[in-house]
């Protein structure tokens, strides 16, 4: 997987350069806002682009990009040879997107804590106060971003057996943990309805709530830990479930 | 030109067919088309609204320069997006072959023969608001503004597509660049907000070097009744020659290619 990871090196920078071009724009977009005032609701110019730091590591670190080809592989009824052996589909995707992940971390994470190193010299950006706790609780939450991102993407892939085709589905996921993660902008920037989805969502598990952990201005409780074991509960059960539903419907003709 | 033309329309009606074959695929892509337009509104009115000016434009003008860019969006996700992912899919897989050997402009093929139509609500969605926006400001327009504002939109569109179609025809000298696709419209960040926000060598980069932050400024800067007039010329000779070098950067690749087919 490493070697050919690195066979597309080209595949590699480029995608590293479209992770950090939208921070790019966003941060002098930011700027050309902060302009004349040093605060906007609680938050500071370099406090805000380390934010977008985070996200843009957070996101390398969790996302899934396997619906649209997996998706395919089920409409195309590639998917035989899992249903009959002790191996189950979801392994299958799950291994497969564990590795791929592990390495895409291997080699772009390195470069990003790099980047937002230089780029500290050119913007301001806050400097994190980390202890070893706030790092290993971090890394958990981005375990846990990572899984809930997986279901979520599992059961765009599912919906394939009820639909025609459901290409165009993922673009909901990513419009929807957009909103309310607090990937696109932190909660204190969204109206007062969006906060209230935003608070019942567990979605904020995947950006906002470990970002804003390790900036430390967010401390943890007992009820939220409880919200993400209960999330992860509910989520793994519903994929089960869904798998079963699915392969009812699911048929294929071959030799 | 009458070849092209039906041509152009027999390609047309294939797109809407094959569209149809996947109906709730095809709905789905339309909600999702809209979705993204009012999400694309919805985040900069929560960036922008906290303050009522961003490096000189307010609020409404922004909303122009966002109109420009969901128009100019709508465009690229249904006409270049698809024929450049052929383009480039075809060099990798041999099938490129199938374009060279008919009796058509082979440039001509690669752009027009595929188009999706689930973002077509989305230009007019983006003329919508525009008209609107016009309206509320007041805004007086004169023909020759409105001639010069279709005629940057056409450039811009040009410009695009010199840009797509030069980094898809780099597939021709690489082994395997799956993502290559992916670049320009990497670039939309650029010009969906006014060139103005840029500063220092950034500024200088996308407003003059490789000017694709001009591509929504100049028609709303021109609609708002401020041409920059040595601007739209700058940007009017750039996309000429852009296209120039992108057509002749084809007809010089061209020679690499090594079909695989039999």
């Amino acid at each position: 997987m490493l070697i050919r990871s690195l066979q597309f090196r080209t595949e590699l920078v480029i995608y590293t350069f479209l992770d950090i071009l939208p921070f790019f724009v966003l941060v002098f977009a930011w700027q050309a806002v902060f302009q004349g005032q040093e605060t906007i609701k609680s938050f500071t110019l370099p406090e805000i682009t380390q934010y977008y730091l985070l996200v843009m590591l957070v996101e390398r670190m969790t996302s899934t990009y396997f619906e649209s080809w997996r998706a395919r592989e089920i409409r195309e009824g590639k998917i035989d040879y899992f249903l009959t052996r002790p191996f189950s589909y979801i392994n299958e995707v799950f291994s497969k997107d564990v590795g791929g992940k592990l390495v895409s971390i291997t080699i772009t994470v390195p470069f990003l804590i790099l980047f937002a190193l230089v780029i500290n010299s050119f913007i301001p950006v806050s400097t994190l106060s980390l202890t070893p706790e706030k790092v290993i609780i971090f890394l958990l939450f981005m375990v846990v971003a990572y899984v809930m991102q997986f279901f979520i993407a599992f059961w765009i892939v599912l919906l394939t057996f009820w639909f025609e085709g459901s290409s165009g589905i993922e673009h909901f996921k990513w419009i929807t943990v957009s909103l309310f993660s607090g990937s696109m902008l932190p909660v204190e920037f969204m109206p007062s309805w969006l906060q209230t989805f935003y608070q019942v969502l567990p979605l904020k598990f995947m950006y906002a709530v470990p970002i804003r952990y390790l900036q430390g201005s967010l401390e943890l409780t007992g009820s939220m830990l409880f919200q993400v074991a209960l999330t992860l509960t509910v989520m793994f059960l519903l994929t089960k479930l869904f798998w079963k539903k699915a392969t009812y419907l699911y048929s294929s003709a071959g030799g | 030109m009458k070849k092209y033309w039906d041509l152009f329309w027999h390609f047309r009606r294939i797109q809407l067919m094959k569209m149809m074959e996947y109906r709730s695929d095809f709905l789905f892509w339309l909600v999702v088309s809209l979705m993204w337009t009012a999400f694309n509104y919805f985040f900069f009115y929560l960036i922008f609204g906290n303050v009522e000016t961003v490096a000189g434009w307010t609020q409404d003008e922004l909303m122009i320069v966002l109109s420009f860019f969901t128009m100019i969006d709508a465009l690229t996700w249904s006409i270049f997006w698809p024929n450049m992912s052929n383009y480039t899919e075809s060099v990798f897989s041999g099938g490129l072959s199938k374009y060279l050997l008919q009796p058509v402009n082979s440039i001509f093929l690669l752009t027009t023969e595929h188009i999706t139509y689930h973002n077509v609500p989305r230009f007019f969605i983006g003329l919508a608001v525009l008209i609107a926006t016009a309206v509320k400001m007041d805004i007086s327009v004169s023909f020759l503004q409105i001639v010069l504002v279709i005629t940057l939109f056409l450039i811009s569109f040009v410009f695009l597509y010199s840009g797509w179609f030069l980094l898809a025809t780099i597939s021709l000298w690489v082994e395997k660049l799956q993502n290559i696709n992916d670049i320009m419209p990497g670039f939309r960040r650029i010009y969906q907000i006014p060139r103005q926000v840029y500063t220092g060598i950034t500024s200088l980069t996308v407003s003059f070097i490789f000017p694709v932050a001009l591509v929504t400024s100049l028609p709303s800067e021109v609609l708002l009744g401020r041409t920059p007039i040595f601007l739209c010329i700058y940007f009017a000779v750039f996309t000429f020659v852009f296209a120039l070098i992108s057509y002749f950067f084809f007809k010089v690749s061209i020679t690499k290619y090594s079909s695989v087919g039999g």
